[in-house]
């Protein structure tokens, strides 16, 4: 009966020790650790940002430097143009 | 080879102060930007492109690249190591890409083509690219690489070999057992 109780006890104080972050060991992979959560959400961010920069790099930009070249947005030359460029159409 | 502990302060101070002005520059740059394409009065566009090229030539390039050298110091010189853990190796992956995108946005600068809302679209990518690594830095995210597990556990390998045969040779205080005695 005591040791019953002396075997409940000491298992009760390693369960406790173990789940004490401050007493637990630092665990040791015994494999190669694998990527990451956050790294793999960077990456599929990186990677959409990437396609969405090319899908407006060959259609919406090429669109607008022709709007803005042939003196687009109402026909008005816009500023900035006129300041870089010295006035000149381009 | 590792720093000393004070080294490492001094080298990491350097590397925050260059990098936060790096991207407190890239935030000046995109004010200019902005103002230089949606404001009306000429006198202000007038003076924000020689502003504009004069913070990429004399902050922001300067910057890139020793955020990247004060960087590299900072983690081959110290147990992080550059290829040890996930975020450091993030961060610099960030650094070169922000760095190849500087140089060809810098390259479209000098034909002029450069100054128009292209310099938005960059100055706000890169702000993202530079607030994301100075997350990274400040939480450290855990995750460690192949390359840095398999030193980890070739160095606790080395240190248990080592541990093993100290303890197994004789201590000098202790009497050496006799050749007949067994």
């Amino acid at each position: 009966m005591k040791k019953s109780l002396l075997q409940d006890a000491t298992k009760q104080g390693m369960q406790r020790a173990d789940s004490n972050s401050a007493t637990r060991v630092r665990q040791v992979h015994s494999s190669p650790p694998s990527i990451p959560r956050w790294v793999k959400v960077l990456a599929i961010i990186a990677l959409v940002l990437f396609l969405l920069f090319m899908i407006l790099r060959f259609t919406v930009i090429p669109y607008i430097h022709s709007l803005s070249g042939h003196a687009g947005f109402g026909g008005q030359t816009p500023l900035t143009s006129v300041i870089v460029y010295g006035g000149h159409q381009v | 080879m590792n720093m000393t502990p004070r080294l490492r302060k001094v080298a990491l101070t350097v590397h925050v102060v260059i990098s936060v002005g790096w991207l407190g520059a890239v935030a000046g740059f995109l004010a200019l930007a902005i103002a230089s394409l949606v404001s009306s009065d000429s006198a202000t566009v007038r003076a924000a492109y020689p502003a504009m090229e004069l913070t990429v030539w004399w902050v922001i390039v300067p910057f890139a690249f020793a955020s990247l050298l004060t960087g590299l110091v900072s983690s081959l010189f110290t147990p992080w190591g550059l290829f040890r853990y996930w975020w450091v190796l993030v961060k610099f992956l960030i650094n070169i890409f922000a760095i190849i995108v500087l140089l060809e946005y810098v390259r479209s600068l000098n034909s002029m083509a450069g100054m128009s809302g292209e310099s938005i679209g960059h100055a706000s990518g890169a702000l993202l690219f530079l607030l994301v690594a100075t997350t990274l830095s400040v939480y450290k995210p855990r995750g460690m690489t192949r390359y840095g597990w398999r030193k980890q556990h070739e160095q606790r390998t080395a240190t248990a070999v080592v541990d093993a045969t100290t303890s197994a040779q004789p201590r000098p205080s202790e009497p050496s057992p006799l050749p007949g005695s067994r």
